[in-house]
């Protein structure tokens, strides 16, 4: 009977995703992002997300859901969630990492930005260019001068693999 | 597949790179400087700033950081610097450094100090004020204090363990029912003054680095009634050709290192030896066969080899009558002369070892070597660290026991006689038929001797 009520009293909300993807999720679930809360407390119940795409939204919806409901007894499970939810492509981990910037769910970012710190920290600037898809934009002699202004940061072996 | 389109890696937005990077470390952080200049810009307004401050260049870079930080006022999140504590130039510098953290809202700060802390100065009014608020402690420890004229210990009801180290040294004065420990550290510069009446208990005594009288150690340790555990480490004394240890009934373990002077150790309780230095110790516990359980010498010899060196050796080993391991370290080229030497002397009686290494660095006449160094003891293990020549020579010499019966033949060795068996159980050396042999070259030899 409880549970009944408290469905009825549940409010929902809508999310478009950047290719119109409509997902309805409880506000309460929604809220943990900074961006929906402050369109919340002005009164919407739809929120464009013209930046986030579907398969990013999908995911990140599931992050909401489960860290909704985080007791003291779930720990371990979402331990197991986030760790799930890391293991995936350098792409992947940047199309949400934009995505979790946008919509401001800080331990969300933290975590993203820290599974990828961790992954390219032992690195050589080569695969990290490759990874990041960078366009290095030094001449030669800038690139140069940057080493040896850093010479001891360029010390020793580095990873060349790009996963 | 994702549709990545407008968010692929470059295209990812600084203020992102920037939150990334943070998550790096600063040195590692410094390397992704190189990717494009988005992320230069990223690192050089990195939050976390994190330096090893060794050198006076260092000072200058890490100055310049944070002279940058400062006019930007750019944030800084976490500090964290470790020091030398030698480097003047940047311990000058650190309150500078920190009020520019500060300045830009520094969360975290870590403080790490290498190498040791310059000292501290302390006089004896404020080393007794300090005692005389805390008459309970335990355990009191002193290091590296400028300043004190002397250290004075007394009044501590509870007082168990001291420890005193320091570089100018003081007179002590300690008078402690209770203490069960003293630990004593100096430079050996100036003559150690240390009174220590009324210490009844003191089961464990270590001097180290220091100068003393003669009959010092004897006075000191006289004192003592329950000695157990005495360590000399790097004791000088001047006109000491000889020092008694102890004359303790209690004392069960005992370590002398790098001490000048022979000791003579008396002490017929004694459970373990450890002894390091130049010197053969003269051991005057045997008579009653003491219950000595572990042992362990280390012999230096600089020069020539004759026989009263062997003899000496001999009775060491033969009056502690337990010696599991012994070293014996010739680093210099040295002579062998055994004049009046009798090989037949006391040939029932020849101590039993169980490890005996020996380092040769220079080559003598090795058989006769062999044969002293086997009227001296009889070790179960014999390795031997030296050239191949010796080493060769060596082998050949012993494991001639096995192809004769050397005993009933002409100029045989007493050993000969009472070796049954030998064996080389390993051997690391360059094959001699292939290479020219180095004159230093180290190679090693162990042999199993089987004893009658």
């Amino acid at each position: 009977m409880a549970s009944t009520t408290e469905t009825k009293q549940k409010k929902m909300l809508i999310l478009k995703s950047a290719d119109n993807d409509e997902f309805e999720i409880e506000e309460s679930v929604g809220v943990q992002s900074e961006t929906i809360k402050n369109l919340v407390e002005d009164g919407f119940t739809f929120v464009p997300l013209p930046n986030v795409y579907t398969k990013a939204l999908i995911k990140i919806i599931d992050y909401l859901k489960k860290h909704a409901n985080k007791t003291d007894s779930n720990d371990e499970e979402i331990k197991t969630f986030d760790k799930d939810f890391v293991n995936t492509t350098f792409d992947d981990l940047f199309e949400l990492v934009s995505a979790a910037n946008y919509l401001h769910i800080s331990c969300l970012m933290n975590m993203l930005c820290q599974t990828i710190a961790d992954r390219i920290k032992d690195k050589s600037p080569e695969a990290v260019r490759k990874i990041f898809h960078i366009n290095c934009d030094y001449t030669p002699e800038e690139e140069a001068k940057i080493r040896k202004a850093n010479a001891q940061a360029f010390e020793g072996q580095f990873d060349e693999s790009l996963d | 597949m994702l549709t990545m389109g407008t968010t692929t890696g470059d295209m990812l937005p600084d203020c992102i790179i920037h939150i990334l990077l943070s998550h790096l470390g600063y040195k590692e952080a410094a390397r992704m400087s190189i990717l494009s200049k988005t992320w230069l810009r990223a690192w050089l307004t990195h939050p976390n700033l994190e330096f090893r401050v060794y050198d006076f260049k260092c000072v200058k870079i890490v100055d310049g950081i944070l002279e940058r930080y400062r006019v930007g006022e750019i944030p800084i999140e976490k500090f964290n610097f470790t020091i030398s504590a030698t480097l003047l130039e940047g311990l000058f510098m650190i309150d500078k450094w920190l009020g520019v953290a500060l300045q830009n809202g520094v969360k975290y700060v870590e403080f790490g100090c290498t190498d040791f802390l310059p000292s501290v100065l302390l006089d004896d009014s404020m080393l007794q004020t300090l005692l005389i608020s805390c008459p309970m402690i335990v355990s009191f420890t002193i290091k590296h204090c400028i300043g004190l004229e002397k250290i004075e210990l007394r009044n501590l009801q509870k007082i168990k363990m001291v420890s005193v180290h320091m570089d100018k040294e003081p007179p002590v004065e300690i008078q402690a029912p209770t203490l069960e420990q003293f630990f004593y550290c100096g430079l050996a510069e100036q003559t150690l003054k240390l009174e220590m009446g009324a210490c009844q208990n003191l089961k464990s005594l270590k001097l180290s680095c220091v100068k003393v009288s003669d009959g010092f150690l004897e006075h000191l340790t006289s004192g003592c009634q329950f000695l157990e555990s005495l360590m000399l480490d790097n004791i000088f004394s001047k006109e000491l050709k000889k020092f008694k240890v102890c004359r303790s009934q209690s004392l069960k373990k005992l370590e002398i290192r790098g001490c000048n002077g022979v000791a003579v150790i008396e002490a017929p309780n004694l459970e373990s030896l450890e002894y390091v230095g130049y010197q053969i110790p003269v051991l005057k516990t045997a008579k009653t066969f003491g219950p000595l359980k572990h042992s362990r010498m280390e012999l230096y010899r600089l020069s020539n080899l004759n026989a009263l060196w062997f003899c000496k050796l001999r009775k060491f080993l033969f009056n502690s009558n337990s010696l599991s391991h012994i070293t014996l370290h010739f680093p210099n080229s040295i002579k062998i002369d055994m004049e009046n030497w009798d090989p037949y002397r006391g040939i029932f009686a020849i101590p039993q070892v169980d490890v005996l290494n020996v380092h040769l660095a220079w080559p003598l006449k090795c058989q006769i070597f062999v044969d002293v160094l086997l009227w001296s003891c009889h070790p179960r293990r014999l390795n031997l660290f030296s050239t191949v020549q010796i080493i060769t020579c060596f082998r050949n010499h012993l494991m001639r026991v096995n192809c004769s019966s050397p005993c009933t033949s002409q100029g045989s060795k007493p050993w000969q006689c009472q070796l049954k068996d030998a064996r080389v159980l390993e051997f690391y050396g360059q094959d001699l038929s292939q290479k020219p042999v180095e004159h230093n070259e180290r190679s090693r030899i162990c042999f199993s001797l089987d004893w009658k």
